[in-house]
């Protein structure tokens, strides 16, 4: 494509921080967001990232049907960073109908749908009318609700693709606007805590005891989090120097099994060999990854192989989940807008909680995080079903 | 505009339980008569995965499977696109249920196969496919939204991708706010290029706004009712005109005020 693909704004609300600038501080002076569970229901011994304020946030008065804790995040993402005044100036260049919103979550509001299920007086009883189950359980709330908000009229969509959800819109838009089915695209992905997720991965004995520790060799899990965020993706032939491009995209399946990564993590280095690949550079050009890195056993460890074969041993990388949680269908966006300020401030975030990296791992982990320019980053995200997609942002000279 | 060739055909609803059955009844040949859809275990799937599957995993891989051997193309070489509304719908209500208990308690099984990507994952593992794929949630457009994506993808990556749109109605108490009236899939391989293989050429456009016109509709009462009646059913007026072997403008409302457009031609 003769244009790049530029991320001309972003907003980002997550656990360790309400914005960029509280993210970023956050990771500089090594601050989580993680704290021991306190989410209600039967104790689980477990960290969680929760973002503050969701309960407390006055929640926009003409929108009120959309009303659920996934929509609160994504109101306070649209409020973070002046992201929504910076659409309203887009919806002038380009028109409310040319803008698409592409978006990733993994449970929406289902929330929602638990409490309504709570209040019935027995199994299979009617649920209550205040429950709007479009508006907030159904997966497409999101775009809808984010739509309203802006004001924008643009094709919208939801995609649910478990852990790379807010990955996989990336790839979406570009071929959207590569396509011309739209002028610029508002993509992101928002998931909230909720019972279905934390009762699912504590089945799974997938949750991390303490605050997760990505790479080091007695991680135990995961830590939930949530998180929203937000980016505004426009073309521009020659974007100013400084600003964050979208240089490529790689997705590819497992097809091992719904929720352990192919063993030799296949489907991971094919995804991010294709987006080297359309992003036409080179493994030796990729100055960080952020990796997926979510803390649990086999994750981690496929992980790591795939990209010591692609990357070998030099190329730094690190996962920031031990600072957000892992926010599911929303940790893609989290991860994309950290690598932002990565290029953007010349900063490698290194691997909070790391003590004892796992003596198996070949490729270079971070433990500590460092100041150096950057260039490209690559950062990945893998779901459940064995969804893969990695994505390669730029630097423009 | 977006230009994409139609190789494969699959579908399964009630009263149109192939691609080739379907033709005779949208083309007129055949009344339709509406039946109970039956759902046989997918023979792609291995053993045990195919004794355990769910309704909705099976009507979407025996549809997809339908229109990749219309197609008469490798399957491991396509990428695909699922649409769903409701996805898992079913997993998603036994997890709600059982978090009603006091402990919480939920079945790792059932929260692995509730996410609503687990239907393409099973389709990835069941023909060994390691190429794009993903699952898209729009709700009464997740037809014309999943279209749009996959005719995207296919002229964007010049590649063959496989569409998938499929919903079996939520159970009791969501179904009262969801109604869906039918479970059905379809199923179309989507193709860059004109070959010997094409059906169909489509060109795609997206507008805001229905000045242009009213969604298509179906004449028969019942198949406008079938069309209505799951967000699969909105593909009805694209196969009508395909089995009646015209050309013609087709218009689906999406989203809220807006139009995709495909203006079909016969290959």
């Amino acid at each position: 494509m003769p244009d790049q693909i530029v991320l001309s704004h972003i907003s980002t609300v997550n656990a360790c921080g309400f914005g960029l600038a509280q993210t970023f501080e956050a990771l500089c002076q090594n601050r989580s967001g993680l704290r021991p569970y306190d989410f209600g229901g039967p104790p689980l011994d477990t960290f969680i990232g929760r973002v503050p304020g969701v309960e407390e946030l006055a929640f926009e008065k003409s929108l009120g049907v959309y009303d659920c804790r996934n929509n609160r995040l994504a109101q306070m993402a649209l409020e973070a960073d002046d992201f929504a005044q910076k659409i309203e100036k887009a919806k002038g260049i380009y028109g409310s109908d040319r803008i698409a919103v592409i978006m990733g979550t993994s449970t929406s509001g289902v929330g929602e749908g638990e409490a309504a299920y709570l209040s019935a007086p027995s199994d299979g009883s009617p649920l209550p009318g205040s429950f709007k189950f479009d508006q907030t359980h159904d997966f497409f709330s999101l775009p809808r609700f984010v739509s309203a908000y802006l004001g924008l009229e643009g094709p919208s969509i939801t995609v649910s693709a478990a852990c790379a959800s807010s990955n996989k819109v990336f790839a979406d838009a570009w071929q959207w606007l590569e396509a011309g089915l739209c002028d610029a695209a508002v993509v992101g992905g928002v998931d909230s805590l909720c019972h279905l997720t934390l009762r699912g991965f504590n089945s799974l004995e997938l949750l991390s005891k303490g605050p997760c520790r990505p790479g080091d060799e007695d991680r135990s899990g995961i830590s939930i989090g949530e998180a929203a965020g937000f980016a505004l993706l426009e073309r521009d032939a020659n974007p100013p120097s400084g600003t964050v491009t979208l240089r490529g995209y790689g997705e590819s399946s497992d097809a091992y099994h719904m929720s352990s990564p192919h063993p030799e993590g296949k489907g991971a280095a094919m995804a991010m060999q294709a987006a080297l690949q359309r992003a036409a550079l080179s493994a030796s050009d990729i100055d960080y990854i952020n990796l997926h890195g979510t803390g649990s056993a086999i994750n981690d460890k496929v992980e790591d192989q795939a990209v010591f074969e692609l990357f070998g041993a030099d190329t730094p990388t690190s996962s920031t989940k031990a600072w957000t949680g892992h926010a599911l269908g929303a940790a893609g966006i989290t991860e994309v807008i950290i690598s932002c300020l990565s290029l953007r401030e010349g900063f490698l975030p290194g691997t909070q909680n790391l003590r004892n990296p796992d003596p198996a791992f070949k490729s270079h982990l971070l433990a500590e995080s460092k100041r150096q320019p950057l260039s490209h980053v690559l950062t990945n995200s893998f779901g459940f079903g064995g969804n893969n997609c990695s994505l390669i942002l730029g630097r423009a000279p | 505009m977006t230009r994409v060739f139609v190789s494969g055909v699959g579908v399964l609803g009630p009263g149109l339980i192939s691609w080739p059955l379907a033709r005779d009844v949208l083309s007129g040949r055949h009344p339709y008569e509406r039946e109970e859809l039956a759902l046989p275990a997918p023979e792609i799937l291995s053993g045990r995965e195919r004794r355990r599957s769910s309704a909705t995993v099976r009507l979407a891989l025996n549809v997809a499977h339908e229109a990749i051997q219309q197609a008469g193309i490798a399957p491991s070489d396509v990428a695909t696109v699922f649409g769903s509304s409701n996805g898992s719908g079913l997993e998603i209500h036994q997890i709600l249920t059982a978090l009603r208990h006091a402990e919480m308690l939920v079945s790792p099984t059932l929260f692995h196969n509730s996410v609503h990507n687990s239907a393409v994952g099973y389709w990835c593992i069941a023909i060994g496919n390691h190429q794009p794929s993903t699952s898209i949630a729009c709700h009464d457009f997740t037809f014309a939204a999943a279209m749009m994506k996959a005719c995207a993808q296919a002229s964007v990556e010049n590649r063959p991708v496989l569409l998938t749109v499929f919903d079996c109605p939520l159970p009791a108490p969501l179904h009262q706010k969801r109604p869906l009236s039918e479970t059905m899939g379809i199923a179309l391989v989507i193709e860059p290029e004109h070959d010997g293989r094409s059906i169909c050429k489509i060109d795609l456009t997206w507008s805001a706004g229905e000045s242009e016109g009213q969604p298509s509709k179906m004449e028969s009462p019942s198949l406008e009712r079938l069309r209505l009646g799951t967000p699969a059913g909105r593909v009805l007026p694209l196969l009508s005109l395909l089995a009646q072997e015209k050309t013609g403008e087709l218009r689906f409302s999406y989203p809220e005020s807006g139009q995709l457009r495909i203006a079909m031609d016969l290959c």
